[in-house]
C-alpha cells in the first residue's frame, strides 16, 4: 500500500500542476485504522494522500461542490456508480473531472480492527494478502481475516475494479465476494418477517433515529438543491413541510421512507447512508429491498445509464394516466 | 461529605428500590448502542456503561418538547399547558456528562430562567457514576475533569472491587440515602485509596494529550482566518456532532396546526444544518458550511466562556468518535493553538 500512495501522491501531483484545481482523495486521520476526506489544491499538498483499507468514504458527493471547477477524484469501484448517475442528471459536467481509480479488495470495519489492536498501537502500513490484511503497528503485526473483519457491503462486492475511469492506479484487485453468500440475505429475512414483527423491527431502528440527516448529506444520489426535508427558503413549499421538524416515530418513518424512495433507482449502492449513520439504523435494507423491487418490475427494459426509473421512450406501451 | 459503601449484588435491589418514588431513567443497551431510557424492570439496566450515543442532556433538555397547545374553535383562544414532569432518578451519569449539566444550566437557568428545563432539573436526583475505561476518543481532563469525580451529582458511585464507593455529595442525596438506610454501610478504610488509585490507572489511558489554555483570547483573532474553510471541505453539514454533544443547547420553536387546534414546540438544532439561523427574508448570516461549522467551535471553545464563564465542551469524545468524516475537535484545538502564536 505504500507503494500505491507513492503512485497517487505523483499523480495527483501532476494532475494538479497540468490544471486539475482540486483534487479530492483520502489522507491519514486523527485516529488507529481511519482516514479521511482530503482537498489538495496545490501540487505539495499531494504529499498527504494516501489509500490503504480505511478509504471507506465515497468521496463523489463533493464534486457537486465544486460544479464549475477542474477536479479530480479518487474513486473505489463501488463509488464510480454515482459519478455516471450525476453526470446523466447533468449535476455535473465530466469533461471537467478526472476520475482516479484505485482497485480495492475490501475496506476493513474499523470497529472490528479496533477491537484488536491494542490502543497505543499506530498503524504503519498496510500489506494485502488476498484473504488477509496483514496491518504492521508500532506494536507489532496483525493479521485480519478478509471474511471476519471487511465492511459487509465488501463482502459481496463484485465491483473491485473501477471501470469507466480516466486513470487506473494500482494492480488489478482480485475479487473478495464470497460466492456462497447471498447479498440480499437481509432483506429476506425481513421480508420473511410476520407482519408485527417486521412493524417491531422498524419502530426499533427508526424510534432511535435522531434525524442528523447526515444519510442524506453523505449520500450521491441525494442531489437535490433543496431538500423537501428542509426550508432551506422561507416560504418554499408555501411554508409546507413534509416532516415535523421534531423528533417523533410517525415523521422518522416518513423521513426514512421518503428518503428511500427518493434514492430508488439512483441509489449506486455504496452504503455511505449506513455507515455515517451514528445510531446505526440499516438503511441498506431499504435501499436494497426497493433495488429487489426495482430489478423484478423492469427487468429487461431498456434502461440506459440513468437506471429503468429515469429511462423515457415514446414508443413505451403503457399509458402515463 | 458523607460516604458509604454499597456492596456490588445491592445496586440493583436499591434501584429498584427507587422505582418506588421515582421514575428511573438509566443505561440500556439497544443493538449494542447505549442510551439513557426510563426503565421497566432494573433487569435492563447496564450497570458498567460505556459512552452513550445521545448524552443524558436529553433528559432535562428533550429533542422535542411540546411547549403548550392552542385551540381556537370557541372563538377565543385557549392555551392549554404541558409543562410537566415526573419526580425521576437519572441514574449512571460520567463525569464529563455530569459538567455537562453545569454548562446547560448556566445558560437555562439564568433569568428569564427556561421554566421546561428548570422543571426537570428541580425533580431529577443524579446518581453519578465513574468511568471504567478510557476510550480512544476521551480528553475530559483537559477540562479538569477527572473520570472518577461525582462534582454534579447527587449520589456518585465508583466500583472497587466488590463494593461501590458511595460519595454522597447534595442534601438530596443525603436524603435519598436517608430513605434507602438499609442498601447502605459504612465505609471502610481503604476504599477511598482504592478510587484514588483507579484514577491513577484510569488517567494513564489518555492517548491525547490536550491543552486548552487561553484558546478563548486566541479565537479571538482567529474568525477569518482561512483555516475554517479549509476545515469545512470535509464537512458534511450533517447534525451529528450537535446531536451528541451534551453541551450543545440550540433550539428551533415551530407550530403544527390542524384546523382549529394545534401545538408550539421545540426541538434541537443543529448550526450545520442550512436553515439553521435563516431568516425570513432569506438571508442568512451563516450562509456558507464554513461559517456554519466556525460556528460550532467557537460556540465550543470560546462564546460559551466568554458568556457564562464556563467551558462549552466537557471532552466527552462524542462528536470525535462519531464524526463519519474526521473532525476531530482536538486537532481543531491543538491547530488553534499553533496558529495563535
Amino acid at each position: 500500500m505504500r507503494e500505491m500512495a507513492g503512485i497517487l501522491q505523483q499523480e495527483a501531483a501532476r494532475l494538479l500542476e497540468e490544471g486539475v484545481e482540486v483534487f479530492i482523495g483520502y489522507a491519514a486521520g486523527s485516529g488507529q485504522a481511519l482516514a479521511r476526506p482530503f482537498f489538495a489544491t496545490r501540487p505539495e499538498e499531494a504529499a498527504n494522500l494516501v489509500f490503504n483499507p480505511f478509504c471507506v468514504h465515497n468521496l463523489v458527493k463533493y464534486l457537486l461542490r465544486y460544479p464549475d471547477r477542474k477536479t479530480a477524484v479518487v474513486v473505489k469501484g463501488c463509488d464510480g456508480g454515482a459519478v455516471n448517475r450525476l453526470v446523466e442528471e447533468r449535476h455535473l459536467d465530466r469533461a471537467k473531472i478526472t476520475l482516479v481509480g484505485i482497485p480495492c479488495s475490501g475496506m476493513l470495519e474499523r470497529e472490528r480492527v479496533l477491537a484488536e489492536l491494542p490502543p497505543a498501537a499506530k498503524v504503519e502500513a498496510v500489506e494485502d494478502r488476498g484473504s488477509a490484511y496483514a496491518v504492521y503497528t508500532t506494536r507489532g503485526e496483525y493479521l485480519f481475516e478478509k471474511k471476519e473483519h471487511l465492511m459487509a457491503k465488501c463482502l459481496a462486492c463484485v465491483r473491485n475494479n473501477p471501470t469507466g475511469v480516466d486513470l487506473l492506479l494500482g494492480k488489478e484487485a482480485m475479487p473478495v465476494a464470497d460466492p456462497e453468500r447471498d447479498p440480499l440475505e437481509g432483506v429476506r429475512k425481513i421480508e420473511a418477517l410476520p407482519a408485527a414483527e417486521k412493524a417491531a423491527f422498524w419502530d426499533r431502528v427508526f424510534g432511535r433515529c435522531i434525524r442528523c440527516y447526515a444519510c442524506r448529506e453523505v449520500c450521491p444520489a441525494c442531489s437535490c438543491i433543496e431538500c423537501a426535508f428542509e426550508q432551506a427558503v422561507p416560504g418554499w413549499q408555501q411554508g409546507a413541510m413534509w416532516v415535523e421538524k421534531a423528533k417523533n416515530l410517525p415523521d422518522s418513518y416518513h423521513y426514512h421512507l421518503i428518503r428511500a424512495f427518493h434514492v430508488a433507482g439512483r441509489c449506486t449502492s455504496c452504503a455511505e447512508c449506513e455507515r455515517v449513520c451514528p445510531v446505526r439504523v440499516p438503511l441498506m435494507l431499504l435501499n436494497q429491498k426497493l433495488a429487489k423491487e426495482i430489478e423484478a418490475l423492469f427487468r429487461g427494459a431498456p434502461a440506459g445509464a440513468c437506471g429503468p426509473l429515469c429511462a423515457y421512450s415514446p414508443e413505451d406501451p403503457d399509458q402515463f394516466s | 461529605m458523607d460516604s458509604k459503601l454499597l456492596r456490588r449484588e445491592k445496586l440493583l435491589p436499591f434501584l429498584d428500590r427507587l422505582r418506588e418514588g421515582f421514575l428511573l431513567v438509566a443505561p440500556v443497551e439497544e443493538d449494542a448502542l447505549l442510551f439513557y431510557r426510563p426503565v421497566e424492570s432494573v433487569a435492563e439496566i447496564r450497570l458498567n456503561p460505556g459512552r452513550s450515543v445521545v448524552p443524558p442532556k436529553e433528559w432535562f433538555f428533550p429533542q422535542a418538547e411540546s411547549l403548550y397547545r392552542y385551540n381556537t374553535e370557541s372563538g377565543r383562544l385557549v392555551l392549554e399547558e404541558t409543562l410537566a414532569a415526573a419526580p425521576a432518578v437519572l441514574f449512571g451519569i460520567h463525569p464529563c456528562d455530569l459538567r455537562s449539566f453545569a454548562v446547560l444550566d448556566a445558560v437555562f437557568l439564568q433569568e428569564p430562567v427556561d421554566r421546561y428545563y428548570a422543571l426537570r432539573r428541580e425533580r431529577t436526583v443524579i446518581i453519578g457514576i465513574s468511568c471504567s475505561a478510557v476510550c480512544p476518543e476521551c480528553f475530559c481532563t483537559a477540562y479538569g475533569i477527572s473520570p472518577v469525580e461525582g462534582t454534579g451529582a447527587d449520589i456518585h458511585l465508583s466500583e472497587v472491587g466488590a463494593v461501590y464507593m458511595v460519595e454522597v455529595l447534595t442534601r438530596r442525596g443525603k436524603e435519598l440515602v436517608a430513605r434507602c438506610q438499609e442498601f447502605f454501610e459504612d465505609n471502610v478504610a481503604g476504599v477511598a485509596e482504592a478510587k484514588e488509585a483507579r484514577k491513577e490507572t484510569l488517567s494513564g489511558q489518555f492517548t491525547v494529550q490536550v491543552t486548552v489554555d487561553g484558546l478563548p483570547a486566541r479565537l479571538g483573532h482567529l474568525f477569518d482566518h482561512p483555516y475554517w474553510e479549509e476545515l469545512s471541505r470535509r464537512c458534511l453539514g450533517c447534525g451529528i456532532c450537535t446531536y451528541v454533544c451534551p453541551t450543545c443547547h440550540c433550539f428551533d420553536i415551530t407550530d403544527v396546526c390542524r384546523g382549529f387546534e394545534g401545538k408550539r414546540f421545540r426541538c434541537w438544532d443543529a448550526c450545520l444544518f442550512r436553515d439553521y439561523t435563516l431568516h425570513t427574508s432569506g438571508h442568512n448570516p451563516r450562509h456558507a458550511l464554513y461559517q456554519r461549522l466556525r460556528n460550532r467551535f467557537f460556540h465550543k471553545l470560546k462564546y460559551n466562556h466568554d458568556r457564562y464563564a464556563i467551558e462549552g465542551c466537557v471532552g466527552c469524545g462524542r462528536c470525535v468518535a462519531l464524526c463519519p468524516v474526521n473532525i476531530d475537535i482536538r486537532e481543531v484545538i491543538a491547530t488553534v493553538r499553533g496558529l495563535g502564536e
